[in-house]
């Protein structure tokens, strides 16, 4: 398997270097480069850690996870998302911005096999590159909620009392506002785009967050390893950190991945509003409404990208899915 | 259990004027102000002066927030756009919101609860795997594109049905006709996520010893999953449901503007496009004010579904 990986890495090099199509610029071969070799990092990193010991930690998740058919598609398709995101100027066969006013909302053709829209551009090549709008905001929105609400739930789970009570609270009245409604006000307040967007539902999905890691917070703290360190003079954010961190972290995974498809989700609906990337930045919520318009006579302007969405969607799902039983440690036997 | 009830209620206080507080300071960051943004972009610099003193958008925020306060308490809120009472307005689409909730509450709830006992039941079959396939498909689709896909089919394609809008309340023909589409395409997110949750309790409690001991008895297999097993698996699906009720008069907003359909989310979103500051602050107040209710109502219904917790 790894050596299927690195084939495909090198192809994808390969691609890189020598696309080409004339509407790739520089820095996105360069950016092309540096996303493979991150990704062929962390290839490495994962079997390393899957050959040292047999029955570690690491092993036994792995092994678990990829038992699972689901898990194990959902795993594959998340990945090429990532690559077809990473390399779309050079897998696009058109500019995604590149206009045609002799292929005027055409039905899928060799040409152009998604067909193309009431523009005549290329929907193939707009699908491909809303991976990269997706995938990005999807990812950094949960880093994100991730940070915000990691910071608040370790914050409130270890020092208790006021602290905690204060956060929870806070928590509550944050998370009993409709949550599409309040970023709906957010965002015309500071204006659509993309980073506002990020920023937005960065801030509005961080309670769940914060409540998993409060609660694991609580159930290590009692335990003796803490104790064992509060007794030696381990300051407190060295034990927040390296002692009672790493063993709230499962929860979190499994809530991350989910949570990049439902925020991908969310994205998508308030680009659909017109509230997230403009138009004519190419992402799948804006062409499935552009799409609904032209219903009648171009159906496949909004099918694509529908399809695009679920699928991706899909993807993380099976994979949290397959996380969770894989980190459940009441599975474990 | 009363002083319970009591607490929540006096809490409520605190958490709605939260919300009014951050809604207020995110609606100051807007960069436009609403009178420019009302008289167009080439307005006369006085009248625009004029219309920011008639709004009192130059008096103090604090100053600003207490009328604003006060005069939705009162009711005398005012729509800029609609020229008529934020109240007046809401309470014109809320028995859209109303019905579409409902309707695809129902559905959601008949069709998946039985799905879920079902999966649960016949665990590893053809039946569980067909149900939970289309569960995961349920919950990865977005909403607007089954609207959208819905209304293709059935409308543009086989014109069955009306593709969008309202047509009048739901004991009428012609008002059902406009429901069934976005009450499908609503239900759809609710419903499979129910019936996940549903076949994960009914599991659990499958595996329970009176179970055993129930079938021991050698009670018929339909009274023990539905008798002894369904109504304690009932907790955690209708907590569930709850949250998801209080999200369908709240969150609607989507489907609500794919179907054209003349509810409060739509109202909102129009309110945001708008720039009618006071009937943002309205709508999502109502709405924030709804859902944690539906909320509060859901936490005392356990001790009406599970006899065993006691708040005390």
């Amino acid at each position: 398997m790894f050596v299927a990986f690195c084939l495909l890495n090198i192809g994808a090099m390969v691609l890189v270097i020598t696309s080409e199509h004339p509407y790739v610029l520089l820095w996105e071969r360069v950016v092309g480069t540096l996303g493979i070799l991150a990704f062929m990092g962390v290839g490495y990193l994962i079997r390393r850690l899957s050959l040292t010991e047999a029955q570690s930690n690491f092993q036994i998740i792995r092994r678990k996870l990829l038992a699972s058919k689901g898990a194990a598609l959902g795993l594959i398709v998340v990945i090429a998302t990532c690559y077809l995101a990473l390399l779309a100027p050079m897998l696009a066969p058109y500019s995604p911005y590149a206009l045609d006013f002799m292929q005027m909302s055409k039905p899928p053709s060799s040409l152009h096999w998604f067909g193309t829209d009431e523009l005549g551009r290329d929907l193939l090549s707009r699908v491909i590159y809303g991976s990269r709008v997706a995938i990005a905001v999807g990812v950094a929105a949960v880093v994100l909620n991730i940070s915000l609400g990691l910071t608040l739930g370790l914050v409130a789970g270890y020092f208790g009392g006021r602290v905690d009570n204060l956060i929870m609270r806070g928590i509550e009245i944050w998370s009993s506002i409709p949550f599409v409604l309040m970023a709906i006000a957010i965002i015309a307040a500071v204006g659509a785009s993309i980073t506002n967007i990020i920023i937005v539902v960065g801030i509005t999905g961080l309670m769940d967050f914060t409540r998993i890691v409060r609660s694991a917070v609580i159930g290590e703290k009692s335990r003796e390893y803490v104790e064992a360190a509060k007794a030696l003079g381990v300051r407190d954010r060295a034990i927040i950190f390296k002692h009672i961190l790493p063993n709230c972290l499962a929860p979190v995974t499994v809530l991350a991945t989910l949570r990049v498809g439902s925020t991908i989700l969310t994205v998508a609906g308030l680009s659909y509003l017109g509230l997230g990337a403009q138009p004519p930045i190419p992402s799948w919520g804006v062409m499935l409404n552009r799409g609904q318009e032209y219903l009648a006579v171009a159906p496949w302007m909004a099918l694509f990208p529908g399809l695009a969405i679920v699928v991706t969607v899909m993807a993380f799902n099976l994979l949290g899915d397959g996380l969770r039983d894989a980190l459940d440690p009441r599975l474990i036997r | 259990m009363i002083k319970y009830t009591l607490q929540r209620i006096l809490w409520l206080i605190p958490v709605l004027l939260g919300i009014s507080v951050i809604l207020f300071v995110v609606l100051q960051l807007t960069p436009g102000d609403p009178a420019s943004v009302l008289l167009g972009e080439n307005a006369d610099r006085e009248v625009v002066a004029k219309l920011r003193e008639l709004y009192g958008l130059n008096d103090p925020l604090h100053i600003q927030y207490g009328r604003l306060m006060r005069n939705l308490l009162t009711g005398q809120l005012q729509s800029i756009y609609f020229k008529n009472s934020v109240l007046t307005e809401i309470m014109e689409r809320m028995p859209a919101t109303i019905e579409l909730g409902l309707f695809s509450f129902c559905l959601a709830v008949a069709v998946s609860l039985p799905i879920g006992i079902v999966a649960a039941v016949k665990k590893s079959t053809v039946f569980d795997y067909a149900g939970m396939m289309l569960a995961l498909f349920g919950v990865s689709i977005p909403v607007f594109f089954t609207g959208v896909l819905l209304m293709y089919l059935l409308s543009v394609n086989w014109h069955v049905l009306p593709s969008s809008g309202y047509g009048g309340r739901i004991w009428t023909w012609e008002g059902l006709q406009h429901l069934i589409l976005p009450g499908i395409a609503l239900s759809t997110v609710l419903m499979a996520s129910t019936s996940r949750l549903t076949r994960s309790a009914m599991l659990e409690v499958l595996q329970s010893d009176y179970i055993r001991t129930a079938r021991a008895k050698g009670l018929r297999n339909n009274a023990v999953v539905l008798k002894h097993g369904f109504r304690n698996a009932l907790l955690p699906v209708l907590t569930n449901l709850g949250n998801q009720l209080a999200g369908l008069f709240g969150g609607a907003v989507l489907t609500e503007t794919v179907f054209s359909w003349p509810g409060v989310g739509r109202l909102a979103v129009d309110a945001v496009f708008n720039r009618d500051h006071p009937l943002v602050f309205g709508t999502v107040l109502f709405l924030s004010a709804i859902y944690i209710l539906m909320n509060l109502v859901v936490d005392l219904l356990y001790v009406v579904v599970d006899p065993r917790i006691t708040y005390e």
